[in-house]
């Protein structure tokens, strides 16, 4: 069975890998410009090709859905359409045997696929995440491991959407919709809570020099009470005698609010706790796939031809 | 020994319309079975449900004794050539092969490559590039390289020209001489009459008719003679088909004794015209006088 | 070797016609005494039909005493019938003139006489099968 699903399959994995290798040497001879133009002597500004090989980041992002789409789809849908199925099932294979190997030749190549391009692309970018932070923006999606776990979710996604609807286009179309659907929903409302935040006091009205991600902020009084912003610059501007025409009216707001003692209390998770959100986001991805997979058996087992 | 193929009421739906319905049937091993019936009439979904493509939504069917599909080793006891013969178009004849052994463990590498050898197939060209009867050929290849118990095929020759028709059934031939378990379905009669030694007619997704073909073509006369009223014949004949002109009665009638009513002529049934009356009688009680409950094997 | 065909449109049965073409091989002296007869598995990898009607065929020329099947070597032809059959030929050949004649005094056309034949052919042969 190892034999036929990479017989099914060498021609998308050479195709994939043989891409792959030009990226990566791509990304490995250019790097250390990069690292130039990030150095204290740089510019910290990349410019022409450069824009195409960050753009590498964005096609990061998209490739799992992709990968859902292209080649977790068509693992059966091809066979449903063809009607090989009925060659493959009468075989002396169990139709549980068939999937699992196929999903888990597929599911391998995956892995090595993603990993090797997330993790050289992050290497590659490393210079430039210095200079930002790459824990509270859209570019956590695109760094480290979290690929590899949306692109397995991906694979069994498109593998659950073609088990269903046997079609390869509408099973595209489901993968990519899908995918695209719990990748939007956990980033927005699930990632935020996803490990503990911590809280931390900043001034309010000021800069904060937090580096991370602010999840959330409040505005707190004195006793610890929370109150709105726009109550907090009432009662500041009365308490502090602050109109307009007061030179500096942040400055002031802020020397104000520090001897009312009103702070604001941030929700961040800081930038050394990248890899700890990463490996988060990647076990909840990978308890996704596993679900999926799950559900693609289930219904292959009772909802038959 | 168990039988080939042994269904209780197996029926299987499909929404709200019904492909098979209370199908009670016992194929005995070692014969060729001819399943006929018109299209539709849902001889590929009794052929599925024989090999664990589909489950059934009602009743029990059981092939060689044992639950079909289950597992590897009932897989391996029964082989399959789908409708259309599929096959990997981008594989080549000796990829299927390769398929066939690394898929089966009881497969027969020799066995495999007589076939192909016999039948002039290059192991090299690409499966999307042979003609019908060679992917027949190869398809067959495939489904016996495993030395399965029993073979089943779903329209094997249907879209084949004469010449690859002939070769494809005489392979079939020489596998039961050799003891295969073989059932086909066809609707093509004059193939069914060739190869096969017992027959199931289909219709309407019900089993109408079924039995050694011996058997069956000597329980059944045509009686021919003067115009007479159907519901005096004997309580033993059941009248299958009927036809009337104004001076003449014509019936196909089913009988264990023999017809002693002088008036009558009679002749032997063929198998064609056996098959076609039993496929055009409406629902089995309402045919003739004697309302059979159900026409099954004949003992 | 004989070498048989299967006509599927005369409307007799494809193992009388194996008969049928064994008696006239052996009429003939095509086939002889001690000859062999090609395998079941001979007869429908040429001729396409149910390797039960080719034993079936066999097993009827055996009741005969025609053929001789012989356990894992094969199936022989034991006795001629090229002089034994003529001389009943000739016999039942008188008999026949003797009755057409009669039929044609009583005024049977053709047509009459082969009705007539047919069905008491036939009725004669239902007798023993039903």
């Amino acid at each position: 069975m190892l034999w036929l699903s990479w017989r099914q399959f060498r021609a998308q994995a050479a195709l994939a890998f043989g891409a792959l290798v030009i990226v990566i040497v791509a990304l490995v001879m250019t790097r250390g410009h990069v690292v130039d133009t990030y150095s204290s002597a740089g510019d910290g500004d990349l410019t022409g090709f450069y824009v195409w090989l960050r753009l590498l980041g964005t096609a990061l992002i998209g490739l799992p859905a992709v990968i859902g789409a292209f080649w977790g789809a068509p693992l059966l849908t091809r066979e449903f359409e063809d009607h090989t199925h009925r060659l493959a099932w009468t075989q002396s294979v169990t139709r549980n045997r068939w999937l699992a190997t196929k999903l888990a030749l597929i599911g391998a190549a995956t892995v090595v696929f993603v990993a090797v391009f997330a993790l050289v692309f992050t290497w590659w970018s490393a210079p430039i995440d210095s200079t930002g932070n790459r824990i509270g923006t859209a570019n956590f999606a695109q760094r480290g491991i979290v690929p590899i776990g949306y692109a397995l979710f991906g694979l069994t996604l498109g593998a659950l959407a073609g088990t269903i609807l046997r079609r390869t286009i509408p099973a595209m179309a489901a993968a990519l919709t899908g995918f695209f659907l719990v990748r939007i929903v956990v980033q927005k409302l699930v990632r935020p809570h996803l490990i503990g935040t911590e809280a931390v006091s900043t001034p309010s009205f000021g800069s904060n020099g937090l580096h991370g991600w602010i999840v959330s902020t409040r505005t707190v009084d004195a006793a610890g009470r929370t109150i709105s912003t726009k109550a907090a610059e009432t009662t500041l501007t009365a308490a502090c005698d602050i109109t307009r025409a007061t030179a500096d009216v942040d400055g002031a707001l802020a020397a104000c609010a520090r001897r009312l003692g009103i702070h604001d209390v941030a929700q961040v998770y800081t930038s050394d706790r990248f890899w700890t959100l990463q490996v988060a986001e990647l076990g909840l991805f990978i308890a996704l796939t596993a679900l999926t997979a799950a559900v693609c058996f289930w219904w292959l087992d009772n909802r038959t031809s | 020994m168990s039988a080939a193929i042994e269904t209780s009421a197996v029926g299987k739906r499909y929404g709200r319309a019904w492909a098979l319905r209370d199908c009670t049937l016992t194929v005995p091993p070692g014969r060729v079975v001819g399943l006929v019936g018109a299209n539709g009439a849902g001889k590929s979904t009794l052929l599925h449900l024989a090999v664990g493509l589909l489950r059934p939504t009602e009743g029990q069917i059981a092939v060689l004794g044992r639950a079909p599909g289950d597992d590897a080793t009932q897989l391996a006891r029964v082989g399959f050539l789908a409708q259309d013969v599929p096959l990997y178009s981008r594989l080549s004849v000796g990829d299927h092969l390769r398929l066939g052994a690394e898929l089966n463990p009881g497969w027969d590498e020799r066995v495999a490559r007589a076939r192909i050898d016999r039948v002039g197939l290059d192991p090299s060209q690409r499966a999307g590039g042979l003609s019908g009867g060679q992917r027949a050929q190869l398809a067959l290849a495939v489904a016996i390289g495993k030395r399965p118990e029993l073979l089943i095929l779903d329209e094997p020759v249907a879209s084949l020209d004469p010449l690859a028709r002939r070769e494809f059934l005489a392979d079939l031939m020489e596998l039961a001489a050799d003891g295969l378990s073989i059932v086909l379905s066809s609707h093509l009669l004059a193939d069914v009459e060739r190869v096969c030694d017992h027959l199931i007619v289909l219709a309407g997704g019900q089993v109408r008719l079924a039995g050694d073909v011996d058997q069956l073509l000597a329980a059944h006369k045509v009686l021919t003679g003067p115009r007479r009223d159907p519901d005096r014949q004997p309580a033993d004949q059941t009248v299958i088909q009927q036809r009337h002109t104004d001076r003449q009665s014509t019936m196909l009638v089913r009988t264990k004794q023999p017809v002693l009513d002088p008036s009558w002529t009679v002749s032997d049934v063929g198998l064609e015209e056996l098959v076609l009356a039993y496929m055009a009688a409406p629902s089995a009680a309402t045919v003739g006088r004697a309302a059979a409950p159900r026409l099954r094997s004949v003992t | 070797m004989i070498e048989f065909r299967i006509e599927p449109t005369t409307g007799v049965s494809p193992y009388r016609q194996l008969v049928h073409q064994v008696r006239q091989a052996l009429l003939l002296g095509v086939l002889r005494e001690g000859d062999q007869l090609p395998t079941v598995k001979e007869v429908v990898a040429a001729v396409a039909i149910n390797p039960n009607t080719v034993l079936k065929a066999y097993r009827e020329l055996e009741f005969e005493g025609l053929v001789e099947g012989r356990p894992g070597v094969g199936t022989f032809v034991t006795r001629s019938l090229v002089d034994s059959s003529l001389a009943a030929h000739a016999e039942l050949r008188k008999d026949l003139s003797g009755w057409l004649e009669k039929a044609r005094r009583a005024g049977l056309d053709d047509d009459s006489i082969a009705a007539l034949f047919e069905s008491t052919f036939r009725s004669g042969r239902n007798e023993g099968v039903a």
